[in-house]
């Protein structure tokens, strides 16, 4: 997680980005990718490729805008992460934990969550907005699932809690 | 809207019923009973950070898709290889 903070601050500074929303195609052109929106089947969010040395990243153009910047985050985390397998989609398994594939999945969902949301940002917002969940989603073009989901596993929802 | 106990609480359940999970299902992965989670989503029990930090690796799994429909996903990525390739054709990428 620490590892993320420091990739996601880099990264920030490189796009020249200060505040939320966090403009993501910018992060991706600075890595050298291209967004390419794409009608692709409903349970496949996107996929990234680097083929020939030309980096792309397909987003499913069917999804919500925020679905959609989601997956631009995500991508980009299996990027970063070092991950092999680029091209893996969800599959059924009763046992995710213990898959490989999963793990890297959920490693990019955490890269994601910390990309569009970063604690820095989210700090300064919650002291000067408290915890307006409807705010701080416009605020961060973010579903509000994903919002409660980075609140709560950073710990922020219960450091404003009440406030 | 502040985030009050009560808040967190029906958040916690309205995560759990909407990944259609039960509260067996989350009681697993924080090691409690079904009561116990019962109890924290009625904000009569409160929550730690580790515990929230579970719940929000839990909410992270994703649902499975059928074999018929990892199929079509795997021919509409295929597809997407095949577009590119026409862009690149075409010199557009």
């Amino acid at each position: 997680m620490g590892n993320n903070s420091i990739k996601i601050e880099g990264l920030l500074k490189m796009a020249k980005i200060k505040e939320a929303p966090v403009d993501l195609e910018k992060i991706a052109k600075v890595l050298g990718f291209k967004v390419i929106r794409y009608p692709f089947h409903d349970k496949l969010r996107g996929k990234i490729t680097i083929v020939d040395g030309i980096k792309v990243i397909g987003v499913n153009k069917t999804h919500s805008a925020a679905s959609q910047r989601y997956t631009i985050a995500h991508e980009l985390g299996h990027y970063l992460n070092g991950h092999e397998h680029y091209e893996k989609s969800y599959e059924d398994n009763e046992h995710p934990y213990f898959d490989h594939n999963f793990q890297q999945e959920k490693e990019a969902d955490l890269f994601a969550a910390e990309l569009l949301m970063p604690k820095p940002y989210l700090e300064t917002d919650l002291q000067k907005l408290g915890l307006d969940i409807s705010i701080l989603k416009e605020k961060y073009q973010v579903s509000e699932q994903a919002l409660w989901i980075r609140l709560t596993s950073s710990g922020l929802a219960q450091k404003y809690q009440g406030k | 809207m502040s985030l009050t106990k009560e808040k967190l609480s029906e958040k916690i359940k309205e995560l759990r019923t909407s990944k259609g999970a039960s509260q067996e299902e989350l009681g697993k992965v924080l090691g409690k009973s079904h009561a116990a989670i019962s109890d924290i989503e009625r904000g009569i029990t409160d929550v730690s950070v580790q515990e929230l930090s579970l719940i929000a690796d839990f909410f992270h799994t994703p649902k499975g898709i059928s074999p018929q429909e990892k199929k079509l996903v795997d021919k509409s990525s295929r597809d997407f290889d095949k577009y590119l390739a026409e862009l690149r054709k075409k010199g557009e990428l």
